[in-house]
């Protein structure tokens, strides 16, 4: 069963600004195996994944070996040719090609494209994965999945040795997963290797030999999969221990504010029941893609629901817009800073006065800079958010910072119930704590809070009750002090009973 | 030295250097340059595009384009000749020019933020439809007879200043205004910086755009208007030629073709630059087939100049990490 | 065959037949040789240009400048071939490329190297080239072009030489978009830029070279205008680019890139030539021409931006779970 190694990577590290991505991790793939990789959001898996397939440079002290041999990957085309490819999650294919094509783009000879030899090679790639397909038929009128096996047989096409599959069941149905594992099944006859990236634990058990799993950016360690079973597998994910103390124990003994009922839109979410509370702490939680970020967006008026009802103290109201949204008093916080929450190239008072400038008016109707300075001043110092000159670019601030400047663009509005989506992604751990605990006193102040959040460690420290989302539904809700914490993350990862 | 690296930016200290050496030559080329006549009919000539690359600085800064300017000019200024020619008064002629303009601004801004093409695709397709709606409405000829009493807009002076260089003016100070004190001003340049965040600011983008392109088309109007009072006559393709010599003044002015930042100001300083180097060039008798071909190579050179210092903005940037 | 049916060249192709089918019944003049002769030799020029924006358009990108490079190729052409006693045939057709060469390089480099919006460049080069012939002709006419010269334009046995140029230009097109490396990476680029950088596309150098050959086929454009006109006006032509623009999306392209082909464009030449004719023969203003092109251009790219769209927010959607 156990092949030969046939690559290792050893003190892989990867600096970005600010943030260590990994720090000395570690991985080794057999020849034949399905090596499952696994950690939370923000664990470093994608980096390694980038690193591996030439798109990103490690650190300097980062080793490489294939076949015991040490390499160097200076872009996509080397790592091709030590036989590693990689499926990304959006398969960067050509939709408007045909699936011949997609299949041989990226050789030729002398500049020339011969098609003879371009449907042979796609019909060989695909017979290796032993299904049928119309290899002229154009990309974009497959479906997901088979565009899917498309990619596959288009790494398979290039003589891999190894095929990186990051996520590669998120967007298939049940009968479409089964497929893929048989496929999976074969390649490692043919004593392909296949690193397989999921999220999903009854996945990995179902097919991979061996897991290694990283947790920020540390390896954590490589086990057999014999050796696991999913609560230890989960321990390894989440960390050793994963009873968390809560800061302080806030109960939500405040009125009902918001009520949402059977909130549902096609594609995004369904049946979506659930009630906030002033002074409230609610996390929302569960995997990426399981409709969270598209829920909360939907009571910011950014998704607009199908059906389904909110109420607001106890009236129902619409929220169509923004507008609406904010003149109910609500807030949104968004995950991406950089692209969705602030504007980079304004200056910090601009972009923390930008939803209320229609408040603050002269009586000509022009902007009121000197309320602009107060309010942002003022701000400044509640937050204590460093350097404090107003007249900064949001650009040239570091990323806690950027967040604070988010939070008080949003708290400026005086909102009765702030949304905030992944408070802490990105953010250095200083910074986590502080706006951790600025969380904590907006509660107690009285703000009801909805959190989205994928770290278990931040949802046990800070909420005060969870809903677990999966597949676009509430699965489970609890108390986060009197919990099951296990039974909560098995709940999200695993789903059902 | 120091005070003013820090008072003004590098872009603003080149772009009145140009204007100050331009300025100079005109002076030292030509003893009729600075006499009050040439000054003058030197505004009364860059009124009319002042105004339309006024209206283009809004659309650009929002990250947009509108290459229908010319031809929603050309478009205008037909419809209110045929107004004025089939014997409406001047009041009407113009209230229908400028229903037209905002039918016109109205039509880019539902391509631009309702269908969401590229700016630059929709308003070139635009572009090519208002001149067929103007060559069909005049039959493809110009539009001659237009009757004196709508000289004035084009042709008559206050205190010995053109009315045309005082409605520049005044619309530039409105603009300026609005752009930097008001509500409105505001939400176009964050609009131009990152729709998506405008967007969660709860900035109602579509209405920001609807705006912008509305007012750039009325502005088109107002230029077509004064130009067909001044030469009394009004044809199809009257703004056309104005496109490119508008669009270079803006970027010349400092706003960049990616929008959220420039301003009035630059776009009124490039479109005074232009309006010199062609009446330096008419004064010294140079063919005024120069002018095409420096408004071009300035277009060229402002913006991949402009790029370059971007794309090293951004290495020294990321060495710095 | 279901293939072909679902192309949408099939459909421009039947409307084109239907649009000749209509208008020979309303004037039998229509269909006689003089006429289609006339019809598609003047279409020749924009045709030729038409091919080379194919290629752009294919690779999301534009080129406004392709009458002001095609009058830059056939104002020195003009010149060179009255006043140089090295003007031959053969001089005469490689200065042409030379002239086209360098336009489109000009253009090519400027948006691969400093990745500038193309529309912002062409606009910006299309005056440069036309302000230089301009300026060295003082706008005047080149008048009387050495008969040679104009004898590559006429017509042989009934066979009219500038649309052998044309096919010639159209077949090589085709087969470089078919069946070259470069001409594959140009649906890549245009279909999905990041997976082709993966795939290891050189796109810097595809998109220089997409521009490069569209001012090839300019300058090419340029000989045959000549050669057709017998003189030559810096100063006309003038939004051809449009034109030739709005050939290659009649029939087909895809403004916003990915697909496209020249079978289509060839099909959108003739449309518009034929369009341009009935004009003329049911009488009615050929002023009627721009609005109609300008509707047709706003309706395609508004249908195809709506499919992009309404593809993309299916993508974003995720499975549900059926019961809770």
């Amino acid at each position: 069963m156990a092949g030969k190694v046939f690559l290792q990577m050893e003190n892989i590290s990867m600096t970005f600004p600010g943030i260590k991505a990994l720090n000395n991790v570690r991985l080794d793939v057999r020849e034949g195996e399905v090596h499952a990789l696994m950690g939370e959001n923000g664990a470093g898996k994608s980096t390694l994944i980038k690193i591996l397939s030439g798109v990103q440079k490690p650190d300097v002290g980062s080793k490489i070996l294939v076949d015991e041999k040490e390499v160097e990957f200076a872009g996509v085309s080397d790592s091709i040719k030590h036989g590693i490819n990689a499926i990304h999650q959006d398969l960067s294919l050509f939709p408007n090609l045909s699936v011949a094509e997609n299949i041989y783009l990226g050789r030729s000879k002398n500049g020339k494209v011969d098609w003879k030899e371009c449907t042979k090679i796609a019909e060989e790639a695909i017979e290796v994965l032993g299904i049928t397909m119309n290899v002229q038929e154009q990309l974009s009128n497959l479906s997901i999945a088979k565009q899917q096996l498309v990619a596959i047989a288009r790494a398979i096409s290039f003589k891999s040795r190894l095929l990186i599959m990051d996520e590669p069941t998120a967007t298939l149905s049940f009968s479409e997963v089964r497929m893929l594992y048989s496929i999976i099944e074969k390649l490692k006859k043919q004593n392909i290797a296949i690193l397989f990236i999921s999220h999903k634990l009854d996945e990995v058990f179902e097919v991979s030999d061996r897991v290694t799993v990283l947790k920020d950016g540390e390896y954590v360690g490589c086990k057999d999969i014999k050796e696991l079973d999913e609560n230890s597998l989960v321990q390894m994910m989440v960390g050793r221990s994963v009873a968390y103390k809560a800061l302080n124990d806030v109960s939500y003994a405040g009125d009902k504010i918001l009520e949402v009922k059977n909130l549902s839109k096609r594609g995004n979410f369904k049946d979506i029941s659930f009630a906030l509370h002033k002074g409230e702490i609610l996390a929302l939680t569960g995997l990426v893609g399981a409709g969270r970020s598209e829920t909360v967006k939907a009571l910011f008026g950014l998704n607009p629901p199908d059906s389904g009802e909110i109420y607001l103290n106890g009236e129902k109201i619409d929220i169509k817009n923004v507008s609406q949204a904010i003149r109910n008093k609500i807030a949104f916080i968004p995950e991406d800073r950089h692209e969705e929450g602030l504007i980079l190239e304004m200056s910090m008072k601009d972009n923390i006065t930008l939803p209320i400038l229609k408040r603050i008016l002269t009586p000509f109707r022009f902007i009121n800079r000197k309320e602009v300075d107060k309010l942002t001043e003022n701000y400044v110092e509640k937050l204590s958010i460093r350097p404090s000159q107003i007249d900064k670019l949001a650009r040239n601030f570091s990323g806690g910072n950027q967040q604070k400047i988010a939070v008080a663009k949003w708290l400026i509005t005086k909102p009765d119930i702030l949304i905030i989506d992944e408070p802490t992604h990105g953010v250095d751990i200083a910074s986590k704590t502080e706006i951790h605990k600025l969380l904590k006193k907006l509660a107690k102040e009285g703000m009801a809070i909805i959190m989205v959040s994928s770290e278990w460690q931040e949802v046990f420290a800070l909420s005060d009750r969870v809903l677990v989302m999966r597949h676009g539904r509430i699965v489970h809700e609890d108390d986060t002090a009197t919990g099951n914490q296990e039974l909560m993350m098995e709940k999200a990862i695993l789903g059902g009973n | 030295m120091e005070k003013l690296r820090k008072r003004f930016t590098l872009h603003e200290m080149v772009l009145a250097g140009a204007f100050l050496l331009i300025f100079l030559i005109g002076a030292c080329s030509n003893e009729n340059f600075l006499s009050i006549r040439n000054i003058l009919s030197l505004f009364q000539q860059m009124s009319e595009m002042g105004i339309m690359a006024m209206g283009l600085t809004i659309v650009i800064i929002t990250g947009g384009m509108d290459l229908s300017a010319g031809t929603t000019m050309g478009l205008c200024a037909v419809t209110s000749g045929l107004c004025l020619t089939k014997g409406l008064g001047v009041v009407p002629s113009l209230i229908i020019s400028l229903g037209v303009a905002v039918l016109c601004g109205v039509m880019n801004a539902v391509l631009v933020a309702i269908i969401r093409i590229p700016p630059m695709i929709a308003t070139l397709g635009t572009q090519m439809f208002f001149l067929g709606v103007a060559l069909v409405l005049s039959k493809g000829n110009s539009i001659s007879g237009i009757p004196e009493s709508f000289y004035f807009l084009g042709q008559a002076k206050i205190f010995g200043m053109p009315l045309q260089m005082l409605l520049l003016f005044g619309l530039a100070v409105f603009l300026i205004i609005m752009l930097k004190n008001t509500v409105t001003g505001q939400h176009i340049y964050a609009l131009g910086n990152n729709m998506k965040a405008a967007l969660f600011s709860g900035i109602r983008t579509t209405h920001v755009l609807f705006y912008s392109y509305i007012m750039c088309s009325v502005m088109c109007c107002i230029a077509g208007n004064i130009q067909v009072s001044r030469v009394a006559t009004a044809r199809a393709d009257m703004g056309s030629a104005f496109l490119m010599t508008c669009i270079s003044a803006v970027v010349l002015g400092g706003t960049s073709i990616n929008g959220g930042n420039g301003g009035i100001v630059g776009t009124v300083v490039g479109i005074m630059i232009f309006a010199m180097i062609g009446n330096i060039m008419n004064l010294v008798g140079i063919s005024s087939f120069w002018q095409q071909l420096a408004t071009g190579s300035i277009l060229v050179l402002v913006v991949v100049f402009n790029r370059m210092i971007e794309m090293q903005k951004y290495k020294v940037k990321s060495r710095k990490v | 065959m279901k293939k072909i049916l679902e192309k949408r060249e099939t459909g421009v192709f039947l409307i084109l037949l239907l649009l000749c089918l209509g208008l020979s019944l309303y004037s039998p003049s229509f269909l006689s040789y003089t006429n289609i002769k006339n019809v598609l030799v003047n279409s020749v020029p924009v045709g030729i240009m038409a091919a080379g924006m194919t290629i752009v358009l294919i690779t999301a990108g534009i080129d406004v400048s392709v009458a002001s490079q095609m009058m830059f190729s056939a104002t020195w052409l003009a010149i060179f071939s009255q006043n140089s006693s090295m003007a031959n045939p053969v001089t005469v057709l490689i200065l042409a490329l030379v002239l086209g060469a360098i336009t489109g390089a000009i253009n090519g480099f400027l948006i691969a190297a400093f990745s500038i919006p193309p529309i912002i460049i062409t606009l910006g080069t299309a005056s440069i080239y036309r302000g230089i012939i301009l300026v060295y002709t003082n706008g005047r006419w080149i008048m009387n072009i050495p008969k040679w010269f104009t004898a590559l334009g006429k017509t042989y046995y009934n066979i009219p030489l500038p649309i052998i140029y044309a096919i010639i230009i159209f077949l090589i097109t085709a087969w470089i978009l078919r069946h070259t490396y470069f001409g594959r990476s140009v649906y890549a680029v245009g279909g999905n830029e990041n997976a082709a950088r993966y795939v290891g596309v050189n796109i810097k150098k595809t998109i220089f070279l997409t521009y490069f050959y569209s001012g090839l086929l300019c300058g090419f454009a340029g000989f045959v205008l000549d050669a057709i006109l017998g003189n030559c006006q810096p100063s006309g032509s003038n939004g051809w680019e449009m034109n030739a623009i709005a050939a290659a999306v009649i029939g087909g392209t895809n403004i916003l890139g990915g697909s496209g082909s020249v079978i289509g464009t060839v099909i959108g030449v003739a449309m518009m030539g034929v369009i341009e004719n009935g004009l003329v023969v049911a009488h009615i203003p050929t002023y009627w021409q721009k609005l109609v092109y300008g509707l047709i251009i706003i309706a395609t790219v508004t249908f195809d931006v709506l499919r992009r769209n309404y593809a993309d927010s299916k993508k974003q959607m995720i499975e549900i779970d059926q019961e809770a």
